[in-house]
């Protein structure tokens, strides 16, 4: 008897899988979950092939992969965890790819007008950054104030991501921090300065198709991202 | 074999637990001992709010003290007006969240406890001449003493293993917010894996040999007690 | 002088009806006050009541003393009302040795006119004061627990039936140490064996439905035929016996009970001049004339009081001898072969009888 129910279940279930259209599952890093959405939506109504966004942070979507997660596709916050996969063989002959790069914002809500350079390297006290041991917006964040000798002066509040260190300074528990820029462009948010990009490491953000049953649909996902209109749609949204 | 980072989360974790248990140990008995014999009608509605931890994702926990502790909210602007910091990213901050976190672990034993405990050794300790507190404390304590060992030994353990919310409200700050579990989780993300694995491992033998004094030892002690 | 007039009232919570208690009595405390009644009568119920434990309204006096007056809002709470109580199970702290069980009593009292040795020793638990409780028998731990009420420097001693689940043994023991205590504490004392009623009480409180029923001498009481107590009574009553002497030989105490001989078979000597035995009515023999060539050794002369027929056709006969009286449980048909009346002069053979104290 349970066996038939399961059997049941089962077969109505495929039925209906069968029935809907295509679907490819991406895992996105949380900074770029957003964007993703958007660009997921656009391009599903133009190839008739649906996407499911799975967002967490760069190291967990990688922990998850390496461990056989079904995911067709990786956007990554970073080069480096997709170099990993490459290396782990869990990439099939799939070439990496960059999709977009991210930029640094000093972010200080209660100030009067923009900060000028000035303003941030005089900026003293606590300051939110992502996590400069794994997440690469906190990496970059470590570089750009080792480059202006800021480094040792300051203490900082670390997110576990850049969403949280965002989230940190947005609820005034803390005066300024370097967030995402796409995030300050999204929440229109004021009162920042647009960190130069020559005080660190471009914050390359690259993803790779994962050669599941599923890559020519990924492989079309991945063209369109990087298609012309849609890299500029992520330029406007605060990345290079 | 641990690294200096490693031991000093180690030593701020039994610190924050520490404190965290005598505080809850403070107030959780008075709270429980309301719970246990109270016919009030908001009872039901305060013993859901103790046991709320124990079912809401510690994010939720984190997300609303985080917003609790903004200066745009009384909270902050309470604290803020003679600290210089904010109550989150502080040692303070990580404490309220742990008193709020561990309350269901600390005050449900002591809860059963006190329900199962017999109302007639109440009425013999008023007969010996013992005052409503003193029959508390001086006789009610000693006897449910392994429960009140389980409660903070439980509040401790659960906050040595708290993660979402000083995930959320800690900051990771080194000597400040920086505990084990945050440690462990950011040897994780950066792939160390040696060093997870020794952390995972005392964590874990931790866990196991402390569940095994609660539940094999102070448990049936005190059960031996409660049915004589 | 203990002085009370309390209600209380009670909703059962099956049938939702609720039943009202009333207790109003005035006693003079010295020795033994015994509270007896049917179970459920609300013995207890009064007991917790006076001690403070059950909450109640009304107003309790003990010497001049206000425990508790509704009218004038004062209650004393339990702990300063200086009474020792002895529940019908021991309620040991079962996280304590007996020795700090009793330790516990005196560090709140501070110095009493008892130590613990010295109780341990008369109450026969010296060896186990170093015991955990959960080691001891009923019997050991009622005696720690009565140990533990003395020692609280009681100006009342209260029981609640503290002997009804103990062995024979243990009675033994504590029946005497009882009626000792009481004449320097005293005592009341809930019971509904008549055997420690008479022996221990000059003073009762009959307890009966909700209420106190009367109060007085207990041999008063129940020859009360309008009492509650008359069913108990009926199945015999308790005289008082002078010891004339005792031969070891046969084990027979030789005793005058208003002037007439009368032998009770005892293993050894009594230790006091007066005892108390207990004549079952249906252990009595009447006839019209002294039997004679029979094993039958007591034969008192007695004249029928008052005949009370029962529901299932028998007759109960007031005996009475002197100032004393006894029944007799007879069939109605050996009444009417005998034809008794009140006034009959008859025979009374007694088979046999037990000692009470």
């Amino acid at each position: 008897m349970l066996r038939l129910l399961v059997s049941v279940i089962f077969v109505g279930l495929s039925c209906f899988s069968v029935a809907s259209q295509a679907t490819i599952n991406v895992a996105v890093a949380s900074n770029f979950k957003v964007s993703a959405q958007d660009i997921a939506d656009q391009f599903s109504h133009e190839y008739n092939i649906d996407v499911n966004i799975s967002s967490a942070s760069t190291g967990t979507l990688y922990q998850q992969i390496l461990h056989g997660a079904p995911f067709d596709l990786f956007l990554s916050a970073d080069q480096k965890h997709v170099d990993l996969l490459l290396q782990a063989n869990k990439v099939g002959d799939n070439q990496p790819f960059v999709y977009a790069q991210g930029r640094l914002g000093f972010w200080m809500p209660s100030a009067e007008t923009n900060p000028s350079i000035e303003d941030f390297i005089a900026y003293t006290g606590r300051l939110a950054i992502a996590n400069p041991k794994f997440a690469p917006y906190g990496v970059a964040a470590q570089q750009a104030l080792t480059s202006v000798g800021k480094w040792e002066d300051l203490q900082y509040i670390q997110g576990s991501n850049i969403s949280q260190t965002y989230q940190f300074v947005e609820s005034n528990n803390v005066k300024a921090g370097l967030v995402a820029y796409a995030a300050l462009v999204q929440k229109k948010q004021q009162h920042y300065l647009l960190i130069p990009t020559k005080w660190h490491q471009p914050i390359i953000q690259a993803g790779v198709v994962l050669g599941t049953a599923q890559a020519e649909q990924a492989n079309l996902f991945r063209d369109y991202l990087q298609s012309k209109p849609i890299q500029q749609l992520i330029h406007s949204q605060g990345y290079n | 074999m641990f690294s200096e980072g490693d031991l000093q989360a180690i030593w701020l974790t039994l610190k924050l637990a520490s404190v965290t248990t005598i505080l809850l140990m403070l107030f959780a008995p008075p709270l429980a001992w309301w719970l246990a014999r109270s016919q009030a009608k908001i009872r039901p509605l305060v013993e859901s709010l103790v046991a709320l931890p124990l079912i809401l994702p510690p994010t939720v926990l984190g997300f609303y003290l985080l917003i609790a502790f903004s200066p745009n909210h009384f909270l902050g602007r309470w604290w803020l007006s003679f600290n210089e910091h904010s109550l989150a990213f502080s040692f303070s901050g990580l404490v309220i969240a742990s008193v709020v976190y561990s309350l269901p672990f600390v005050v449900q034993p002591l809860q059963s406890a006190f329900v199962h405990l017999d109302k007639r050794y109440l009425e013999v300790s008023a007969t010996l001449g013992y005052g409503k507190y003193e029959r508390l404390y001086k006789i009610i304590f000693p006897m449910l003493l392994p429960s009140f060992i389980i409660a903070g030994a439980l509040g401790f353990a659960h906050t040595i293993g708290e993660f979402g919310v000083v995930l959320m409200i800690g900051g990771n700050i080194p000597g400040e917010t920086q505990v084990l579990s945050i440690q462990l989780f950011d040897h994780v993300e950066s792939l160390q894996y040696s060093e997870a694995h020794q952390l995972s491992f005392m964590l874990l033998a931790f866990s196991v040999s402390w569940l095994v004094l609660i539940y094999g030892f102070l448990q049936k002690r005190q059960q031996r007690i409660l049915n004589a | 002088m203990l002085k009370f007039d309390i209600q209380k009232s009670f909703t059962h919570k099956q049938t939702g009806q609720t039943s009202e208690l009333h207790f109003k009595a005035q006693v003079n405390l010295s020795g033994v006050c015994a509270i007896f009644g049917d179970s459920g009568a609300g013995k207890t119920t009064l007991l917790r009541c006076l001690v403070g434990l059950e909450p109640c309204t009304g107003a309790i006096q003990f010497s001049n003393k206000t425990w508790l007056s509704t009218d004038s809002k004062q209650l004393l709470p339990t702990e300063k009302r200086r009474i020792g109580v002895v529940f019908q199970e021991p309620r040991l702290f079962p996280h304590l040795n007996v020795q700090q069980n009793l330790q516990l009593a005196v560090n709140k009292a501070g110095h009493t006119g008892f130590s613990i040795e010295q109780l341990a020793d008369k109450l026969g638990f010296s060896e186990l004061l170093s015991h955990q409780t959960t080691q001891l028998s009923g019997g050991q731990k009622q005696r720690v627990a009565i140990a533990r009420a003395l020692l609280t420097d009681p100006q009342l001693l209260v029981m609640d039936e503290p002997l009804s689940s103990l062995d024979q043994g243990s009675k033994q023991l504590l029946l005497p140490f009882i009626k000792a205590i009481s004449q320097q504490i005293p005592i009341l004392y809930i019971t509904h064996s008549e055997q420690e009623l008479f022996y221990l009480s000059r003073h009762m409180l009959l307890v009966n439905d909700g209420k106190i029923e009367a109060s007085g001498e207990p041999q008063q009481l129940f020859l009360n035929s309008d009492l509650s107590l008359i069913k108990f009574a009926h199945q015999g009553l308790i005289l008082n016996v002078s010891v004339k002497g005792y031969d070891q030989s046969e084990g027979l105490i030789k005793g005058c009970l208003e002037l007439q001989t009368l032998y009770v078979s005892a293993e050894s000597q009594p230790d006091s001049e007066q005892i108390q035995v207990k004549i079952n009515s249906r252990d009595v023999i009447v006839a019209l004339q002294p039997i004679v060539g029979s094993s039958l050794l007591n034969c008192l002369s007695v004249t029928v009081e008052e005949v009370h027929m029962d529901a299932q056709k028998a007759v109960i006969l007031t005996l009475q001898l002197g100032e004393q009286y006894m029944y007799a449980y007879i069939t109605l048909r050996s009444f009417n072969k005998l034809q008794l009346a009140v006034g009959s002069h008859v025979y009374a053979h007694v088979k046999t009888m037990s000692i009470v104290n």
